[in-house]
């Protein structure tokens, strides 16, 4: 659904004349790119609000609200939970797997997986179960959690040979675990969520339950435990959405009401309207966090929110060759945009070209290319 | 699309007896917000808190007069005639004692009666030093007042049978024209009681000592999430009440659109209480039937 950049690329260049009016360089155009692709993002809001207020149509595709619903849809995240910026326990496996250590070695062998065309770069730590008709494990290095706290374990299983079941555990220094058992073991990103009950130091280990002797394995790209703090917003989050807050033991999440901080110094004043765990509020307290009342919540309970995800940094790679940049597919990073968007952010990033290599004939082409647009999607 | 979402052996094992034939609180606001609120309806946007606020002053209000009254304690009076005022308690609906039938006997209130706070007066001369103060420098107060001692250690007058009969006829002496005169709201032999509000404390007379009391009374619904409910003849009602009360409070609403919903609120409320008021046609027959006797005296 992205916008494939190095096509863009070639026709800003083929459309600014590049051999007469002067070459944009990659640098050039990937700084234009994101500028482009940043405009047409955030006139999306405007054009969602000003269809809201036209009448539409019923026809399947053709719908003027549709259509941006449709756009806007890829950056939609929904139901993620409010993590610590920094994590308790984090490994890549990149480079390598120091600080962990083979559990019941003679069973098979704990591995790393050099990051390679092959695995896409991304790194691994193998499992491999190949003896002794037992399972064999890897365990990390001590981290700590604290009691009460509430923490989700993530990872990417990159690869393996199916074993019969696999499973993860975070356990505290008597061994008292919690488990995550997996049957049915799939390649793809997975998570967990436990709360710990003890605190102190805590290790993960990660467990091959196959018994076959038939050199069956698992490979995991990255781990990483987190604290569900309930106040730090994602990284990537553009525009915040809706936040909401389930008691445990609910069918639905109840929807938790933004408020200004001087309103809710107020409202905690009322017994009435004071927030509660039936109907929680938040204040925003910073960039990228927020802070929900009533501030002692459930346990057990959990807070998500709905955001829109700023696009990532469009960039076309390169690779130097004789003094000329070379496309280089593998360190490109598409426009995130829909592919609808191809023509408008050939013409935006026209209109900027135009304003660099001071070429008003270019400008003018692409602003009224971008009017006549306007023009028809907005009748 | 049923709302019946429970197996018949989880209902009758595991959930609460009669349950359907209420709506939360929380459902209330949640079905508020999703019908009155929004683009193109009658409230374009508001906080949810603020409709937390008007649906909680709802049920307070159906809760004094629309619902009905579910509270009701047992007690055995002890021999201090008191009894401590529910945590929950607004106001109450009756207070009687019950005989070995079951039968339950109406008390009224004393209302010649009180436990006002007992200054200990320094001196009786009326000169100065009038009061003693504590240590804080606040007024010494003795625990009760004469007053209130009076009440609960004299037998009642209604008691006071002795000179009823005096076996010269097999007439009470009180019902050959004694009672002339008589206020009604007095003649009774059930009891009396009266409300210490500064205390906190019911008070009964001194002939309910050791009976079993029944207090039925009114809260506000408001004091636990479990009672925080709404019957769902009243369901209406609430919906038009917390929009009249919203639009009524917003600047620059239409005064046409106040007056509607006053109106709708209004008659809303009026159906709730027909409804919860509970009339069968074959219980008001029965009632009925016995129109035609004689009035006994």
């Amino acid at each position: 659904m992205a916008v494939d950049i190095n096509k863009v690329y070639q026709r800003v260049l083929t459309i600014a004349n590049k051999e007469q009016r002067g070459y944009i360089t990659p640098q050039q155009f990937n700084i234009l790119a994101n500028q482009a692709q940043m405009d047409l993002f955030e006139q999306y809001f405007y054009d969602i609000n000003q269809a809201n207020r036209v009448t539409g149509n019923s026809t399947e595709f053709s719908d003027p609200l549709h259509i941006l619903e449709e756009k806007i849809s890829s950056f939609r995240i929904n139901e993620t939970l409010l993590l610590a910026s920094t994590g308790k326990f984090e490994d890549t496996f990149d480079l390598d797997i120091t600080g962990w250590t083979a559990v019941s070695g003679a069973n098979g062998a704990v591995t790393h997986v050099v990051p390679a065309i092959g695995n896409n770069f991304d790194g691994g730590i193998k499992i491999l179960q190949s003896a002794n008709g037992a399972g064999i494990s890897a365990e990390s290095a001590t981290f700590v959690l604290v009691a009460g706290d509430k923490y989700v374990v993530k990872y990417n299983l990159i690869d393996m040979s199916e074993p019969a079941s696999y499973s993860i555990l975070v356990e505290d220094a008597s061994s008292s675990s919690h488990q995550f058992v997996v049957d049915e073991p799939a390649v793809g990103s997975f998570e967990f969520t436990f709360i710990a009950d003890t605190s102190g130091v805590h290790n993960i280990e990660i467990k091959n339950l196959d018994t076959t002797n038939g050199s069956k394995y698992i490979t995991i790209g990255d781990l990483s435990v987190t604290q569900v703090d309930n106040t730090t917003l994602p990284a990537n989050l553009y525009r915040l959405g809706e936040i909401f807050y389930k008691s445990p033991g609910a069918a639905y999440p109840a929807t938790v009401v933004e408020v200004n901080s001087n309103e809710m110094t107020t409202y905690n004043l009322s017994p009435l309207t004071r927030p509660t765990t039936s109907n929680p509020a938040y204040v925003r307290s910073g960039a990228s966090s927020i802070k929900i009342h009533p501030t002692t919540l459930e346990t057990g309970s959990a807070v998500t929110c709905n955001y829109m995800k700023t696009p990532a940094t469009a960039s076309w790679g390169y690779n130097v060759v004789l003094g000329d940049a070379l496309y280089n597919s593998n360190t490109t990073t598409n426009f995130d945009l829909h592919e609808s968007e191809e023509v408008n952010l050939v013409n935006t990033i026209l209109k900027l070209v135009g304003i660099m290599i001071e070429d008003q004939s270019v400008y003018q082409a692409a602003a009224n290319e971008e009017v006549k647009d306007i023009q028809q999607e907005k009748q | 699309m049923g709302l019946v979402s429970s197996t018949g052996s989880n209902y009758y094992t595991n959930e609460t007896l009669g349950s359907y034939q209420f709506t939360s609180l929380q459902n209330v606001i949640d079905q508020f917000m999703i019908a009155y609120v929004g683009e193109d309806k009658i409230i374009s946007k508001i906080k949810r808190l603020d409709v937390v606020f008007h649906a909680k002053r709802a049920l307070q209000e159906f809760s004094f007069d629309t619902f009905k009254c579910t509270k009701a304690y047992e007690l055995v009076i002890p021999p201090t005639l008191a009894i401590p005022i529910p945590q929950d308690y607004v106001n109450y609906t009756k207070l009687c004692w019950t005989d070995a039938s079951g039968i339950e006997h109406v008390l009224y209130p004393a209302k010649d009666t009180s436990n006002p706070s007992n200054i200990a007066q320094a001196n009786t001369t009326g000169a100065a030093p009038y009061y003693t103060f504590n240590s804080s420098g606040d007024l010494d107060l003795n625990t009760e007042s004469d007053t209130a001692a009076a009440y609960l250690g004299s037998t009642p007058s209604e008691n006071n049978n002795s000179d009823d009969f005096d076996y010269d006829d097999e007439l009470f002496n009180p019902n050959v024209g004694q009672r002339y005169g008589l206020n009604p709201a007095h003649a009774n032999v059930n009891g009396s009681f009266y409300i210490d509000e500064i205390r906190g404390f019911i008070r009964f007379s001194s002939n309910i000592s050791g009976k079993t009391v029944i207090l039925k009374y009114i809260s506000d619904s408001l004091g636990t999430d479990a009672e925080m409910q709404v019957h769902k003849f009243a369901e209406e009602a609430m919906y038009k009440y917390i929009a009249h009360a919203i639009l009524s409070t917003r600047a620059n609403t239409p005064a046409g659109l106040v007056a509607r919903f006053k109106k709708e609120a209004f008659a809303a409320k009026r159906t709730a209480k027909l409804r919860l008021s509970n009339i069968k046609l074959q219980e008001i027959t029965q009632t009925l039937r016995g129109k035609s006797k004689q009035i006994k005296h």
